[in-house]
């Protein structure tokens, strides 16, 4: 007969590799809520029944957290860079050294809890190397299950103010997560799409105008200096992209060429200036589309558009 | 009972800073009025306080009480500072939740429910973080932050593991001790910002809300130094190879920090990047403490905790002050604000007394102690060393405000009290714009122009940044040309009977102008107390000597093994480790009983699943 731990240990993992892999935020949130609720059970062979509804209460309480944090504004995840097939292979790799080493004689907790915690902490490893404040969170947070797995595993059920106090860490440490997923997160994921398009915004360089910002001092008044200006707006946006490491999905979104297709209104306005970058075929792209929600109108410069616009000289 | 009122009045108070958004009045209040439950609460945890959580005992002890009310008043006093310079959302909700965090951690009998509450303390460092800048910026510490709560709860977790022993199957149980202590050690240098994890730590004045530096580097570090202070002896003091090799890499990420922290507070120029290095550098002696492994290092650091929870807000809050009283923070435009601030300047050396203290003060020995005990002979040097470079960053800004003021300092308002009740002063003395904006004459002036600036022609005022310089006056009906047509727009203010204005009104006004030295005294009054701590007052140095309940319980634990504790023996082996363990008892700074000694004031041994002594070899 299949005990109850081992289920809640295989759904743990399950849960753990569908917090790392996809890029949606909402697969991301349902994953750690996965985890989260199926950790205690997995983690003792008789789970207290107080113990294990307060762990689910606050697992419940840190997703809603994270939920409301995500939904209205399309915050997304890096995503896993070797996808989800290759995520399962490497977990379940770890959940079998789990399952079948024994540092620890005898085994307080079931054997499933510890292949359960060296299946997650294997999981939460690439994740803490990102850059993505979703990803790295859930990362933290599976590492935080399998450390809390191996310790109940080895060391045995802890008391109730101990499972509080775990419960208290998890949900702060996704509220640390769902706070720290600004609106300005959300700007990023827009800029990949709109900085491709000239005059787009990216202030993280400091050299490209921002959309509505004051116009630079005098002598940026030439007209020549000005097409050019507007022309090489999206090249140095460009090489700001690709002089950092980036994102997968941003570079995918760079390499696909779709969002800078979008970026048409300039690129139309210029015809007889070279294209900013090669449109390669629409052919197969696996660049997520845009979320509708936080589409808006292509962003124009004030300086791109005046460089498409007749130029009254005043005199 | 006090526990639970601490750790209710907590409770409730974070989350009634944190629902209503954006902070208004009633956050505020339920902000401070929490804290100052927090901090009678936490006076009145003495030996006897018990409270018990499901099979859990939380006990106080006098150590943990008195870092409680220390970490619990300084945060109270940084927030009345922060009424006044800028109040920042979010650094009395998190500083509570992380007061809850820390309270559990130092009352708690079981080690594993102690650091995984000092680790959900630690995750209160997210709500102070700025939130609208662009990602991938300078000034985006984010993603910083939610690294540091990553490291700092994964390493205390894994010391749990280690400190919770399980029945380990290998000939060996080193490589898990030396990974519980990396971790301690990891999670300290982390949260409290040493070399190499500096960097998020410096920039801390530009990614997270004003003065939350004390939450972020001093608060929660110190915290968790109380508890890793703790295991030092206990759980570390075994004879290792491996955790040689460890105790010499915390080693060496304290001297470094020691050194460069020191370094850096003395080339930066921005106030806050330097009061942060001087945190940094202090810090290191809590790694130091770590690297000691000795019960003669667990009185000396606890003090030292004390004297820097105290100094270091002390610290935070003077560079908040400066930075409102001048409007700037840098180095640069504050050349002269020690004439116009003399307080601050007490109140730095204050701090700079409190910090160092002098030779045969506790905080002095404090020091000293632990590095000679963390660090072999050819290193003492460094103790000398870290007294003048914090000397050295004392006295630059102290000589940087003796030099003649700039502008915007001479502009400034001073600590000069100023009156609202004064009579009329000659029209001349006060520069009146068509809007009504009356400014305050510079200090060359003398205060017959600032006090008559300072005057209430109309009874609404606004409080501006400098409020005590300048002093926007809403039109008054009086003082229109219409209603006193023979006044000038000069003498219309001047000339409003002074009947007319309500003695409440005034006094609103006074309190106002004298905004500058008001928090100068408050500043003042919290480097009197650091001082007062760091000099052993307060019964802390008695306090010391016993440290938290978990201490005691890990010291009533029996041994595994019969091999005793290599505590410092007089013809120990020499270890190929930088720091051999020393050949002698430390003296301590007092003469006080060892901690080992069972303290008379503490409670009795608890049942408790606290770490028993392994000897592995």
């Amino acid at each position: 007969m299949i005990q109850l731990a081992v289920v809640a240990a295989a759904a743990a993992v399950i849960g753990g590799v569908a917090a790392v892999t996809p890029r949606d935020s909402r697969l991301v949130a349902l994953g750690l809520l996965v985890a989260m609720v199926a950790t205690p059970l997995a983690s003792s062979r008789e789970p207290t029944g107080l113990a294990v509804a307060f762990r689910i209460l606050g697992a419940v309480l840190a997703i809603y957290l994270l939920w409301t944090a995500t939904r209205d504004r399309s915050i997304e995840s890096e995503g896993s860079g070797i996808g989800a097939t290759a995520e399962l292979i490497a977990a379940a790799a770890a959940f079998s050294v789990g399952w079948f080493v024994t540092p620890v004689t005898p085994l307080t907790g079931p054997v499933a809890a510890q292949a359960a915690g060296f299946a997650l902490i294997a999981l939460a490893v690439a994740p803490l190397a990102g850059r993505n404040v979703l990803r790295v969170g859930a990362g933290i947070v599976l590492l935080l299950l399998g450390i809390s797995l191996l310790l109940e595993a080895w060391v045995g059920e802890g008391s109730s103010l101990r499972q509080v106090v775990l419960t208290v860490l998890l949900v702060g440490t996704v509220g640390a997560t769902s706070l720290l997923l600004s609106p300005a997160e959300a700007t990023a994921a827009e800029r990949v799409d709109a900085a491709a398009g000239p005059g787009a915004s990216d202030d993280r360089d400091g050299d490209v105008q921002m959309p509505g910002a004051p116009e630079p001092e005098e002598g940026a008044t030439d007209e020549a200096a000005e097409t050019r200006e507007a022309v090489a707006a999206p090249r140095r946006v460009s090489t700001a992209r690709t002089s950092k490491p980036r994102a997968p999905r941003a570079n995918r979104v760079a390499a696909s060429g779709g969002p800078v297709k979008r970026a048409g209104p300039v690129d139309d306005a210029t015809p007889p200036l070279p294209a900013p970058s090669p449109q390669p075929a629409p052919a197969p792209n696996r660049a997520r589309r845009p979320n509708p929600r936080v589409q808006r109108e292509p962003r124009v410069s004030r300086k791109a558009r005046e460089s498409t616009e007749p130029k009254d000289s005043g005199q | 009972m006090s526990l639970l009122i601490l750790l209710a009045a907590c409770g409730v108070g974070a989350v009634a800073g944190l629902v209503p958004r954006p902070a208004g009045r009633a956050a505020r209040i339920a902000g401070l009025a929490a804290l100052s439950v927090a901090f009678v609460a936490a006076l009145l945890v003495g030996p006897t306080t018990r409270a018990s959580i499901g099979d859990v005992t939380l006990a106080g002890s006098q150590y943990s009480g008195l870092f409680l009310a220390c970490a619990a008043g300084s945060g109270l006093l940084l927030c009345i500072v922060a009424l006044a310079v800028g109040w920042p959302d979010d650094l009395a909700p998190a500083s509570l939740a992380t007061f809850a965090g820390l309270a559990v951690a130092l009352t708690a009998t079981d080690s594993g429910v102690a650091l995984a509450a000092g680790a959900a303390a630690a995750t209160a460092g997210a709500l102070v973080m700025v939130r609208t800048t662009t990602p991938g910026s300078e000034t985006d510490g984010r993603l910083a932050e939610m690294r540091t709560i990553g490291l700092v709860s994964g390493a205390l977790l894994l010391a749990a593991v280690a400190v919770l022993r399980p029945n380990w199957r290998g000939p060996s149980d080193s490589p898990i001790f030396v990974l519980a202590f990396l971790g301690l050690g990891l999670a300290l240098a982390v949260r409290s910002g040493a070399v190499p994890f500096h960097v998020p730590a410096a920039r801390l004045g530009r990614t997270a809300e004003p003065l939350t530096q004390a939450l972020l580097l001093v608060w929660i570090p110190a915290g968790l130094g109380v508890l890793a202070v703790g295991w030092s002896a206990t759980t570390f003091g075994i004879r290792s190879d491996w955790l040689n090799v460890a105790v010499s890499v915390v080693q060496v990420v304290a001297v470094a920090t020691l050194v460069l922290g020191g370094l850096a507070s003395l080339v930066h120029d921005e106030l806050e990047e330097i009061a942060a290095y001087s945190i940094v550098a202090d810090a290191a002696f809590v790694l130091l403490a770590l690297a000691a492994r000795t019960d003669a290092a667990a009185e000396p650091s606890r003090l030292w905790l004390l004297a820097f929870v105290a100094a270091k807000t002390g610290l935070v809050a003077w560079v908040g002050a400066v930075s409102h009283a001048f409007a700037t923070s840098n180095l640069e435009g504050l050349h002269g604000w020690l004439r116009r601030t003399p307080l601050l300047g007490l109140a730095l050396v204050a701090i700079a007394v409190a910090t160092l203290g002098w030779p045969g003060s506790p905080v002095y020995g404090a020091r000293s102690t632990l590095i000679r005990l963390a660090l072999p002979g050819s290193l003492q040097f460094l103790f000398a060393g870290s007294i003048v470079l914090s000397l050295a960053c004392y006295g630059r800004l102290l000589v940087f405000g003796a030099l003649t003021p700039t502008e915007d300092v001479s502009t400034a308002g001073s600590e000069r009290p100023r009156w609202a009740f004064d009579p009329p002063r000659p029209k001349k003395s006060a520069v009146v714009t068509d809007s009504t904006e009356v400014k305050a004459v510079p200090a060359k002036k003398k205060s017959s122009g600032s006090r008559a600036a300072a005057l209430p022609p109309a009874p609404t005022t606004t409080a501006g940044a400098n409020d005590n310089s300048i002093v926007r006056v809403a039109p008054a009906p009086a003082a229109t040309p219409t209603s006193a047509p023979s006044a000038t727009p000069t003498s219309a203010p001047a000339t409003k009977p002074k009947s007319a204005v309500d003695f409440r009104r005034k006094l609103a006004l006074t309190w106002r102008l004298n905004r500058t030295l008001e928090v100068s005294l408050l500043v003042v009054g919290g480097a009197t107390l650091a001082v007062a701590l760091a000099f052993g007052g307060f019964g802390a140095s008695n306090a010391s000597r016993f440290g938290i309940p978990l201490d005691t319980a890990a010291h009533a634990t029996p041994t595994r093994t019969p091999r005793p504790t290599p505590s410092p023996t007089p013809k120990a082996t020499p270890v190929p480790t930088l720091a051999p363990l020393p050949s002698t008892p430390a003296p301590s700074t007092s003469t006080s009983p060892s901690v080992s000694a069972p303290p008379s004031g503490s409670p009795k041994p608890v049942k408790t699943s606290a770490p028993a002594r392994n000897i592995t070899d």
